[in-house]
């Protein structure tokens, strides 16, 4: 028995973006049936194909919109609403399903809300994955390795030794990566909304390997396309968690036809070079991947987006900003100018855990797209 | 209340001007300028003829100035958004306006850039932004963080070493000095001995009166960051040290009646330093601040050991680079070797690697420790991140809740 009801494939998008906003419930459920213990993880560098290999279930914690109530006593509300989120769902009792946590070090507020699980949950498998900031120093590989096995030495402490099978779980991986690609490059003209491309990548990082690749197989088949038209656009940013705020965007006139999202696709817009030794293969692909802000140098995230936008043929560039993230905030400006001379207009628009569009966002949205010209397909 | 001022603020006041003004000959001396984190392994530039300049320093001086605001909108204006650190966004817009507080004008240009993210990772990005805007070159160096429950591994100090031997690289490329190990060792010594002075100093605020108030220790420790490996720096902290030691034995200190022994944790709000003065109305002294405390860590090996693996392992551990079982393992060593009464902790909006977390530390000083706390929100260097009027009725209901413990104690011993 599935995970995922084995109706329509419409049906199946439903029962995700159901999924995303509550995972708690699914997958309470779905490991009381299978008996796999599951752990959370918090972003995308996180290495999901040791976790598989050591006989957990890797599940990508969404916070999503919830009210902030426990977690005011333990993180300042200056911290971004989704470090925020993660410390409420410590306290709200809506993880205590977790048999084990990892935290990849990313940014300050989320090294924070790692610290406040490691001191609140005691007994919990708690790992904080160190991950080089500089991708492209002399040593990284090598240090990268070593935290990988590391970690590796802890599951196999905690759950079972992920050696053996980690080569198994890579092909697995980069066979479901590649049809992710394949299908994400479809998009411009899908008749799934950006709502539903969102919960399609959350989905890849939190159900069970083969239903996520099941999925996008039959997606691949039988989405015949009938796009709802708009101008198409590209977002970019860091994490969405909530797929109503890409829909509430197409409502005002555009299409995504691309993103750059940490929930989106740039965990798995890099095809990853294989290579015979499992170890080494995980952290090439790690260290070979499109980087986020947090990781140095930045230009390699900025190719990405250029050429996003070249093969999408998006004519606008439409940032979804985390209020109070600072690696993204950063870069904003100067992407923004590298975007304006490549005659790409685009705009920001911060958004918080929970927040929908208000009119306001909708009217400035509706403005930019009228004023930054250009054809609307 | 009228509080005495060491008379070493004099030599600190011609220390800053000289630093501010050696940055500005630099150029003409043909003398390579680096602007470096605070958590820069210095003491490698040092040893190499390349003067480091540090624009947290710099963001220091326009919050104490208060010239801040208008240099963060210049910032703002750009794209930056407020609620990125206030540090960093007046840095950028002094850089982009070409003003500030130093005869008008901002920063010396560097010829280099040297990023660690060991205090934090928004410094990289600054730096980014500082490289792109300036075209200089960066380096980024990568100290990986060491998690609660670990220790620094021998992979991650090799990591680092590695690291090292690649600025070093960069910085011969950028300037053509070489490293001379000879040097190196000699700059390494001082830094020891500036160490070594400092943490003296600060046991001197062991003393009752303690001899010296945050007030003094948040200037005072300007050579620490800036000078350290310098004889200049040696020569001041002799001076300083030497001051405190007759102001014990005087029985002298800003506040000679205070009642109550604080801990300060996090950066000053420099720009609001009447706030100490009020604390010091209330009755209470800092008599310790994590802060100030940060940069008695530069303890170098003498004789022949490996200078690169102690300088990664030194930096490494510094403060904010270590998880907050040992932040609390050294605030807990402070409280007890200064016999604190009660803990402040500034919240400071723009440093989150500082603040988040500081909360799980009021909760364990409180409990384990049986201290009272109190938390007030502000900033380094924005004011307008800051009401005074909140943060001295916080204060208030702090003093009471002190004076409310040393009633009970004076009952108890009745």
């Amino acid at each position: 028995m599935a995970m995922m009801p084995a109706e329509s494939v419409g049906q199946q998008v439903l029962f995700l973006r159901s999924l995303v906003l509550n995972q708690g419930e699914h997958i309470e459920r779905e490991k009381a049936r299978r008996r796999t213990p599951v752990v959370g993880y918090l972003c995308s560098y996180t290495p999901v194909e040791l976790l598989r290999a050591a006989g957990t279930w890797p599940v990508r914690l969404n916070p999503g919109p919830r009210s902030i109530g426990h977690a005011d006593a333990h993180i300042q509300s200056f911290a971004c609403s989704f470090a925020r989120g993660v410390v409420e769902a410590l306290f709200d009792g809506s993880l205590d399903y977790l048999d084990g946590i990892v935290f990849p070090y990313t940014c300050d507020s989320l090294r924070a809300a790692a610290e406040i699980w490691q001191a609140e949950r005691p007994g919990l498998f708690f790992h904080f994955l160190n991950l080089p900031l500089r991708m492209d120093g002399r040593a990284a590989a090598a240090f990268l390795r070593e935290e990988f096995e590391h970690l590796g030495r802890r599951l196999a402490e905690a759950f079972r030794d992920p050696a053996p099978a980690l080569a198994g779980e890579l092909g697995r991986q980069r066979t479901m990566d590649g049809m992710y690609r394949a299908l994400w490059a479809r998009r411009g003209s899908s008749a799934y909304s950006a709502g539903d491309f969102l919960a399609l990548a959350w989905a890849r990082e939190s159900l069970p390997l083969e239903e996520a690749t099941a999925l996008v197989q039959r997606l691949l088949m039988e989405d015949g396309g009938a796009s709802h038209g708009g101008r198409p656009v590209l977002v970019a940013g860091g994490a969405v968690e909530d797929p109503a705020v890409l829909d509430d965007l197409e409502r005002c006139g555009l299409r995504v036809v691309a993103d750059d999202l940490c929930t989106g696709s740039r965990a798995f817009a890099y095809q990853a070079t294989t290579c015979p030794d499992p170890w080494e293969a995980l952290v090439r692909k790690y260290l070979d991947r499109v980087h986020c802000p947090t990781k140095h140098p930045a230009e390699g995230r900025i190719e990405h987006l250029l050429r996003q936008v070249e093969a999408s043929g998006a004519t606008a560039v439409i940032f979804l900003l985390q209020k109070y993230c600072e690696s993204h905030a950063f870069d904003y400006p100067h992407l923004v100018d590298v975007l304006r001379q490549a005659g790409v207009p685009c705009m920001m628009v911060e958004i918080e855990q929970g927040s929908t569009f208000g009119g306001q966002t909708a009217t400035r949205v509706q403005a930019f797209l009228e004023t930054a010209g250009g054809e609307v397909v | 209340m009228k509080v005495s001022r060491l008379k070493t603020g004099q030599d600190l006041k011609r220390l800053i001007a000289g630093h501010y003004a050696s940055a500005f000959r630099a150029r003409y001396l043909r003398r390579p300028v680096a602007w470096v984190t605070s958590g820069a392994p210095v003491e490698l530039l040092r040893a190499m003829g390349v003067l480091p300049v540090y624009p947290e320093n710099y963001g220091a001086l326009c919050g104490a100035r208060r010239v801040a605001v208008e240099l963060c909108e210049e910032a703002e204006a750009a794209g930056y958004r407020r609620d990125l650190c206030s540090y960093a966004r007046l840095n950028i817009g002094s850089m982009l306006s070409g003003r500030g507080p130093l005869r008008g004008r901002g920063l010396p240009k560097p010829d280099l850039l040297i990023a660690v993210n060991n205090i934090c990772h928004v410094v990289v990005k600054w730096w980014e932004v500082t490289a792109r805007h300036l075209g200089c070159p960066l380096y980024v160096l990568d100290v990986p963080f060491v998690p609660s429950g670990r220790e620094v591994t021998a992979h991650q100090l090799a990591y680092v070493r590695e690291g090292l031997e690649e600025m070093v690289e960069f910085v011969a490329r950028h300037t053509g000095r070489r490293l001379r190990e000879g040097r190196l060792r000699r700059v390494l010594a001082l830094s020891t001995e500036a160490t070594l002075l400092w943490r003296r100093i600060q046991d001197r605020r062991m003393a009752d009166p303690s001899p010296a108030s945050a007030l003094d220790m948040f200037t005072s420790m300007f050579p620490m960051v800036t000078l350290r490996g310098t004889r200049a720096c040696v020569s001041y902290l002799q001076r300083l040290d030497q001051e405190l030691a007759e102001r014990v034995a005087a029985g002298a200190g800003p506040v000679p009646k205070a009642r109550y022994r604080l801990l300060w944790d996090n950066i000053a709000i420099w720009f609001a330093f009447g706030l100490v003065r009020y604390v010091h109305q209330r009755g209470g002294v800092f008599v310790a601040e994590t802060y100030t405390h940060a940069w008695g860590e530069y303890l170098y090996e003498a004789g022949d050991g490996h200078p690169m693996e102690d300088l990664a392992r030194q930096y490494s551990r510094i403060l904010l680079n270590v998880g907050l079982e040992e932040r609390f393992r050294r605030m807990a060593e402070a409280i007890r070797r200064y016999r604190v009464d009660g803990v402040v902790f500034h919240s400071c909006r723009s440093c989150k690697t500082y603040s988040l977390g500081q909360l799980v530390l009021a909760r364990r000083v409180r409990e384990e420790l049986g201290l009272p706390t109190v938390v007030i929100e502000a900033d380094m260097a924005d004011p307008r991140n800051y009401a005074e009027g909140p943060t001295r009725t916080r204060l208030d209901a702090f003093f009471e809740i002190l004076e409310g413990r040393l009633d009970s104690v004076k009952g108890r011993g009745s």
